[in-house]
This record gives structure tokens, sequence and C-alpha cells, in this order.
């Protein structure tokens, strides 16, 4: 069993429908994205049309991230996401820096005490206990869900289907039928982490 | 957004695709890597001349000036035990090893200068005497590369990702290290020590070279393999870190303590030694944090 997902970016619109999503199922602070669409504008004027690429962690086969941290906090489980302990993580940003993705974030003092007004609200409140300040966080491709059998928040919500979630062991599942079918490439792919997300084009 | 080449180049957090600066590790890390270099190097320059008290001063650069720095730069430095967890892949884990181990034995060697420490004198010839010579010159020597293979070990940032990373990190810490025991041995502090002065400063004239040497086929290097690594290398030459790489790393660092090192040689003022020392360090020091500031993330898109 190994998770990932399937972006199609000839679907994406660049809505961010899904950095929302994240941000409400996991409660992230202000400027902390698990996952956002990056813009591309490519051409000249007057040929100049604009691309979206969806990024969040690529849950790598041959995790950099895993491989520096030098205490075990992030780790993978049997069924291929990488997830970070934050009681293990001593801040050293080490996983942070060797991201080629740069998908991770670092959550500084005083940032879970903020919200985003000022003051944290019933919701962030709630959100915050479950996180720590001054250690590391990514997106844990909701786990929470996954494990209850739901996709995560930010496939359920998208609105034009962009993003595929499944199997990628499993050569029947949609993920990887798509792959096959479409040529799906993995972001990066020289830098030989092996991610579990594809783009489709 | 910084533009290089007439090309958007740089982008901060905003949600557009380019090449995007590594932001965490900054001065505290250049710090940590650069008392780590030139303690572990001053400890092997020491050691070599059974120069005690110089062993003793690397070991207490290394101790309090990277061990210090690192633990002021973790988010929880009271977790910082569980860092040699993960010897078998991180080169973190395995720096922080080689740091107790040269501590432990490295004090274990020197301590005997230190009043009240000696009773741990090691009786000289002995097996004991060998082993922990042996233990303290190898883990020295690790910590001399650890930052290098620390940075270069990743593949996210190009510009690290590249074997000359370590052998920069070797001879600039040794280079420290020749340099701080000269001006010991200027000021007295070696004591009676009995070796020929000039041949130090030949090594040490020999590794300043060298390392010119090794920052223009690095830069070269950098040139030549892709567009992420020209990125940066442009930004040491024209960007953001120009100033600080051009001014402190290479004129302070070499061309300065070039100047000052014939301007010694003639006149033998030891206000030129101190000059020489302080203008070498301080290039090490710089060419260690511009390297880190223009680390960059090559765009998923947009190459």
């Amino acid at each position: 069993m190994r998770y990932g997902m399937v972006i199609d970016l000839k679907k994406c619109i660049g809505c961010n429908a899904c950095s929302i999503a994240c941000k409400q199922e996991n409660g992230t602070p202000e400027a902390i994205f698990f996952t956002k669409t990056l813009a591309n504008e490519v051409g000249r004027y007057p040929y100049v049309k604009r691309t979206y690429t969806p990024v969040l962690c690529n849950h790598c086969s041959e995790a950099t991230c895993m491989k520096i941290c030098p205490t075990g906090a992030t780790y993978k489980r049997d069924d291929g996401i990488i997830m970070l302990d934050q009681d293990k993580c001593i801040g050293c940003r080490a996983c942070y820096v060797a991201c080629p993705y740069k998908n991770r974030s670092y959550l500084t003092k005083g940032f879970l005490k903020r919200g985003y007004f000022g003051v944290l609200n019933p919701f962030e409140e709630k959100k915050a206990e479950t996180m720590q300040e001054k250690v590391a966080a990514k997106c844990s491709f909701c786990y929470q869900r996954v494990d209850q059998g739901l996709e995560p928040a930010c496939v359920v919500t998208c609105i034009t289907s962009a993003r595929i979630f499944g199997n990628l062991d499993d050569p029947e599942s949609e993920v990887r039928k798509l792959i096959r079918l479409r040529n799906g490439r993995q972001p990066l792919a020289e830098r030989n982490t092996d991610p579990s997300v594809y783009y489709l084009e | 957004m910084e533009i290089i080449e007439g090309r958007p180049s740089i982008v901060g957090d905003e949600f557009v695709d380019g090449f995007r600066f590594q932001t965490q590790w900054a001065w505290l890390i250049a710090i940590a890597f650069f008392f780590g270099g030139i303690g572990a190097g001053l400890f092997l320059v020491s050691i070599f001349f059974q120069f005690k008290l110089g062993a003793l001063l690397g070991l207490f650069m290394v101790a309090f000036g990277k061990g210090g720095a690192h633990l002021l730069y973790l988010g929880h430095p009271l977790r910082a035990w569980r860092v040699v967890l993960k010897p078998g892949s991180s080169w973190i884990s395995r720096g922080m090893i080689a740091t107790l181990v040269f501590i432990f034995f490295g004090f274990l060697w020197c301590a005997e200068v230190i009043p009240g420490f000696g009773w741990l004198a090691l009786k000289e010839g002995t097996f004991i005497e060998g082993l922990v010579i042996s233990l303290a010159v190898i883990s020295a020597l690790i910590l001399t590369i650890y930052d290098g293979l620390v940075m270069s070990s990743s593949p996210s940032l190009p510009f690290w990702n590249t074997a000359l990373l370590p052998i920069f990190g070797f001879t600039e810490a040794f280079l420290g290290g020749v340099t701080l025991t000269i001006l010991l041995i200027h000021f007295g502090i070696a004591g009676n020590l009995s070796f020929n002065l000039n041949i130090l400063e030949f090594i040490e004239l020999g590794l300043l070279l060298l390392n010119l040497m090794l920052v223009l086929v690095y830069l070269m290097t950098m040139f030549t393999s892709n567009l992420t690594s020209k990125v940066s290398a442009l930004l040491l030459l024209k960007g953001k870190y120009a100033f600080y790489f051009l001014g402190g790393g290479i004129f302070a660092g070499f061309i300065l303590t070039l100047f000052l090192i014939f301007y010694f040689y003639y006149t033998h003022q030891i206000l030129a030694l101190v000059g020489v020392a302080l203008a070498e360090l301080l290039g090490d020091f710089v060419i260690r944090f511009t390297f880190l500031r223009v680390g960059v993330y090559t765009p998923l898109i947009y190459r």
C-alpha cells in the first residue's frame, strides 16, 4: 500500500479551494499553508497564458526530509504517508531546508497565539491544542481522514476534481491508470526522491 | 521579486512558481559552522605540534562557539539529546556524535594544561594515549568536513549539492587553524614550542591560495552545472549578497590577507599579523554565511 495523489493540471483553475479546505481541516495558523496553488505565466504578450500548479508535501518514497532528520521525528508509515512527530522535533529545520519542493513549514514562537484576527477564536483555540510552536509542520495527507476511509480534505473539496487520491501500488487504481494513460510525471524527478504526487499535463 | 538577466528570478512566499531562497539557515548556523571549522582546524594543527593550550582553545571554540550557536538556533534545545538517534542516515546525527567524541577525547588529551586538571595527564607513548589521540583526530577531521557534508547531502539546493563543499570546508578549517596557531606563537602563548615558524607561514600562504582557487573552481562549476546553481552564483557576484561576498569573502578574506601576509613578512609588525588573522577569519565567516544564504530552490515548472 502506498498512498499517492494525481493532480490534473488541465483541470486546475487556481481557485485555491484546496488551500482553504486544508486550513479548515488542519487549522494551520496565518501564513502556513500545507497546500497551495502556484500560478505560472507562460509566453509573451499577446500570446500569454496562465497555468496553475497545486503543491503539497509529495510524501516521497526516498524522502530527503526523513533522511536528514536527526531525531526520527519525521517518519514514514506503512502506507507511505510521511509523518512528523512534533514531540520529537527539536526545531533544527533541517527538513525544511532539505525538502526540494520547499513544502515544509516552521511554526515560529507566538504563531499559535495570534490567530487570524489578533486573538484566537474557539475554532483556532481547538486546533492550536493539536500543534506545537518552534517545530516543523507539514501536510499529512489528512491521515486522520484517510484512516477512516475518507479522502484528504483538498481532494474532496476540489470543484473540478483535479486531485485524485488512491493507492499507487494497485495497478487497477484510478491514480495508477491515469499515470499510465496520460504519462503522469513526478515533480523534479531528477532529485531522485520518488514523490507520491504525480502531475498530468 | 528579484530580477536576474532580465527575467523574474527569485520569488518569496507568493503563490507563484519561481526560484525561492532558502530562508531558515542563516547567521547562527554560519557561526556554528565557522567555530566548528576553525576550532577543529586549530586542534588538528596544535595536536601535530603537541601544543596543548592551542588544542584546548580549539576545543572551547567547538564546544561553546559551535555548540552554543546550534543550541541557540534550535526551537527546542532541551530535546537536543535526540540528535544522536539517527546516525544511520543523518549527517547531523553523525556530526553531533563526532562533536561529543571530539570534546571528550580532545579534553582528555589537553586537560592537563588547566590548573587543577593535572591528574588527567596521559602517559606518553602508551596505548591509551594513542587511542585518545586517534579518536580526537578522527572526530576533529569529521568536524572540519561536517558542514560541507550536511549541506551537500541534500539534493534540494543545487548550489550546495556538490562534493566540493566538504573539501572547501576542510581547507578553510585547516587555514583557520594554521593562522590562529601562528598568532598564538607570536604572542608567546605557545611557550617554548620548537618548530620552524617560516614553514608554518609558508603553509598558510599555500592554503590561502588553494582556498582562493577552490572558490573560483566552485563558482565556475556552479555557473556551468544547471540554471538554479547559476542563479545562486549570480546572487554572489551581482545580486543581494555580492557586497558581502566580494567585499568580505574575496577582498578581506584573500586579497587583504595576502597583502598583510607579505607586509608582515617584510616588516615583522605584530599588528600586521593580527590583521592577517582578522581578515582571514572574517573572509572565512562571510563565505560560509553567503554560501548558506544564496541557496536557491529549483522551481517546479519555470526552468
